[in-house]
């Protein structure tokens, strides 16, 4: 038995990555003009999600692809032409399948989720096939000419469900009357009931088409691959001009077998499957193979007690390990452009909403990075990318009046730096307005009208809950709520976001993110009888400190002041007297600090492991991991710290030009 | 209740500070020697660190320190008694308490467990959920769901660091 479950999962995952070639496919027929190739594209989405979702028996999804299928197929054959409002419909079309595919991620049972939009649509899709001359007649005509011609007779008996499913029998055949010139159809209708027993939505009838064509016979076999399951479908063929008369009725039909149930349950999150390439499982299968080898002469090698090989293997062994948990780590990586590529449409959507033109520019989509990072990225750069085109962009007309071109540009870029993954998202607009930030922050009192403040911290306001500059608030951002779901999101993911901004020049955001969450390589520090791990993407160098340290927390390095933290200090714990004492000198983004400890004990691979809901709040710790002798070690939040430091610093100043006396943290 | 009124409940016995307690069965995973503990910076003192249980982090609550009466001390008896938790915030998260002593698994009637006294046991009695009378002596059944609320713990231990545990940067003056 298939796990429908499963099946199902896979279907939306399916869906959605169709529906995504579709919107690719779609803009590039809207910027290029007319290409059979991008139109297959959208035809291909079309059928197979339709295909897809007949198996399930997904009415409403099928129903309405078939429709547009339907329309595609003309589309293909140059019988309607593709203008631009046909491809606006599209666009819709395909944002309400998508819906629908939500729909059924969220619920197993999927419920129409916009009942008018979709009669909208339809009435548009008919309104196209309509217009268009009628297909059977024209090209069944240029086919029949081609010699090789055959008689055929194809007996059709459809599933029960077949109407249901979106199936109409009519459309097969007349499908089949482009494959050659329908001589004759028989409609065989033995099997209706009573009409109070009659159920409108089920098919009853029997056809026989006979039909003169040049197509093979699996030519006309494809055209029932959809219907093939629990149909009876026969094909003939005819010697020339015979009659034979109607088959019996009541033979053995596939029709009543049962069709699985759909499991109802609801899928648990949005993301249940990780697609991976077949290369890299088989290299894992291959790697694991060796550890097993390995293993095996391991095991030998102790009983015979020749104890330098064990030796030998164990190393091979560790690196067997090693190699494992990488490439099972690296399953986890999807490129990137699978969030970059539904941007496309969003842009072109909200340009056109706002009136605004914009050329979007996306390159390093090959960036590597977790797929359940890549899911949580989403909202975070699509209100980026919102904001941008919102706030960002000026309108065409301030555009040209400042003498920039009139398609604003957006840039969508990704490249790896160290250990980190870094996603800028770039404009040409007007850049962020620091006096409004100000302005607006000292209304909403989260600063004193004279603090003094560098970029990076008038930029940073933008991030505080509430706050939003725009004087209109738009449908599309404005309202305040965002930025500080963003910079949240980002936290969660360890991740960081920096602004860069020039006015009337642009701004980019820059996101900054660790490749995986699961393992990290680490630096391991001791203060006192206390072990921390410090991320090593983040160590820059470490010293010995060799003079003594005076009362500034400031070191000189090499020439440079280098600003430090002392955890014994910063946590409370009791430094050993004798130790020598180290500086780890860490970088975060732009800031570089060090870390005095007592003791450097060296590199570690930490598996992170969440400290749990009772200690969330903690800040400046960002997770546990466990030590080769089982005890646990504490990660530190390196950027958690630095901002902790320097709040505290900020205390202890104000406190002490007050006078106070006393010189213990607190602020607000 | 209504239900188990006739059946008997199973609870854990165990002392702490030469008091007897009792909390039921149900909630306990596992009961384990005192392991190696990692403090966690400038915790309260009812969290003494965190444990490494077979590959997890589980926080490690001294409860004579939640009850205010002192850090225990660590002895070759102490032990670490395992609860799952099942509260809504913090769905099986798992929590070591530490004890001086476990004794016994007992089964009580349901008739023997008295309603909590309004007031003589010295601690808050929201956690205090009944008393047994076992052998002419009182043992106190802790509410262990109150005892170990996670939010409430969640907050101390966020309010215990002030310096660690608050918002960031905008910088303002209270």
């Amino acid at each position: 038995m298939i796990d429908m479950k499963a099946a199902r999962g896979a279907l939306i995952e399916e869906s959605r990555e169709l529906l995504d070639a579709m919107d690719a496919a779609l803009l590039e027929l809207e910027q290029g003009g007319r290409s059979s190739e991008h139109i297959n594209a959208v035809f291909r989405a079309a059928h197979t999600i339709k295909g897809s979702a007949g198996l399930f028996g997904l009415d409403l999804i099928v129903g309405f692809t078939h429709v547009m299928e339907s329309l595609l197929v003309r589309v293909r054959n140059g019988e309607i032409p593709l203008d631009p409002d046909l491809l606006s419909l599209l666009f819709d079309c395909g944002a309400y399948i998508r819906s629908l595919i939500d729909s059924l991620a969220d619920n197993d049972d999927p419920t129409d989720p916009d009942p008018v939009q979709r009669a909208g649509l339809l009435a548009g899709l008919h309104a196209c096939l309509g217009d268009a001359p009628a297909l059977a007649d024209k090209s069944g005509d240029a086919e029949a000419v081609t010699g090789g011609v055959n008689r055929w007779r194809v007996h059709l008996d459809f599933y029960a469900d077949a109407l249901r499913d979106g199936m109409d029998p009519l459309s097969f055949i007349q499908y089949l009357g482009r494959l050659g010139e329908i001589l004759s159809v028989r409609t065989d209708s033995s099997q209706l009931p009573a009409l109070a027993d009659l159920d409108p939505e089920r098919s009853y009838l029997r056809f026989e088409v006979e039909l003169e064509s040049a197509a093979s016979r699996d030519e006309i076999a494809a055209t029932f691959e959809f219907v093939m399951d629990g149909s009876d479908i026969r094909i003939e063929q005819l010697p020339a001009q015979t009659e034979i008369p109607l088959p019996v009725a009541g033979e053995v039909h596939l029709a009543d077998i049962d069709r699985a149930p759909v499991v109802e349950r609801r899928l648990g999150g949005r993301q249940t499957l990780v697609k991976v390439e077949a290369r890299k499982l088989d290299e894992l299968i291959d790697t694991v193979g060796e550890l097993v080898i390995a293993a095996a002469s391991g095991r030998m090698f102790v009983s015979k007690k020749q104890f330098d090989s064990v030796h030998e293997v164990m190393s091979e062994i560790e690196k067997l390990v090693e190699q494992i948990r990488n490439k099972s780590l690296n399953l986890r990586m999807t490129p990137i452009g699978d969030v970059f590529q539904r941007f496309p449409r969003i842009v072109r959507d909200v340009a056109k909403d706002l009136g605004k033109k914009i050329d979007l520019q996306i390159s390093g989509a090959d960036a590597e990075l977790d797929k359940a990072m890549i899911e949580k990225l989403a909202d975070p750069l699509l209100h980026i990318v919102r904001n941008a085109i919102d706030h960002g962009i000026e309108p065409v007309d301030q555009r040209l009046a400042v003498g920039k071109a009139a398609e604003g540009k957006l840039r969508l870029h990704a490249y790896q730096d160290s250990g980190n993954i870094v996603i800028e998202v770039s404009d040409d607009g007007r850049g962020l307005n620091q006096t409004r930030i100000r302005a607006k922050a000292v209304e909403q009192g989260l600063i004193a009208p004279d603090a003094v403040l560098d970029d990076q911290a008038v930029f940073a306001l933008i991030f505080h809950p509430g706050f939003s500059t725009a004087e209109k608030v738009s449908d599309l951002s404005g309202r305040g709520v965002g930025m500080d779901v963003v910079r949240r999101n980002i936290e969660q993911l360890r991740g960081e976001i920096e602004i860069e901004s020039d006015p009337g020049q642009g701004s980019i955001f820059r996101i900054r993110l660790p490749l995986t969450l699961a393992i990290i390589d680490c630096f391991q520090v001791a203060v006192g009888s206390a072990n921390f791990a410090i991320p090593l993407e983040l160590v820059v160098e470490c010293i010995d400190l060799e003079d003594e340290l005076d009362d500034y927390s400031i070191v000189n390095l090499r020439g440079e002041p280098l600003p430090y933290i002392t955890l014994s200090e910063i946590f409370g714990i009791a430094p050993l007297p004798s130790a020598t004492r180290c500086m780890v000198v860490v970088q975060s983004g732009r800031r570089r600090a060090g870390i005095l400890v007592d003791r450097l004990v060296g590199e570690l691979q930490a598996v992170i492991k969440p400290l749990g809901y009772l200690l969330q709040g903690v800040r400046g710790l960002g997770g546990a991991t466990i030590l080769g002798d089982g005890k646990v070690a504490l990660i530190l939040d390196v950027p958690a710290l630095l901002d902790l430091t320097s709040q505290q610093e900020a205390g202890k100043v104000r406190q002490a030009e007050r006078g106070g006396e006393n010189v213990s943290i607190s602020i607000q | 209740m209504a239900a188990d009124e006739l059946a008997s409940r199973r609870y854990l016995t165990f002392s702490l500070h030469k008091e007897v307690f009792a909390v039921p069965v149900g909630p306990i995973r596992e009961i384990i020697e005192y392991p190696g503990v990692t403090e966690i910076p400038l915790a309260p003192d009812f969290l003494r660190g965190v444990i490494n249980l077979r590959g997890s982090v589980v926080p490690l609550i001294d409860i004579a320190a939640r009850f205010g009466r002192g850090a225990s001390e660590i002895t070759w008896r102490t032990c670490v008694i395992i609860f799952e938790t099942s509260q809504e915030d913090a769905l099986h998260q798992m929590l070591g308490i530490m004890v001086d002593t476990v004794y016994e698994v007992v089964d009580v009637p349901a008739a023997q467990i008295e309603p909590r006294p309004e007031f003589g046991t010295v601690m808050r009695t929201e956690f205090v959920d009944g008393m047994i009378n076992r052998n002419g002596k009182f043992i106190i059944v802790l509410d262990i769901d109150k005892v170990l609320n996670a939010q409430e713990l969640k907050r101390l231990i966020e309010s215990s660091a002030p310096a660690i545990a608050q918002e960031p940067p905008l910088v303002t003056e209270a």
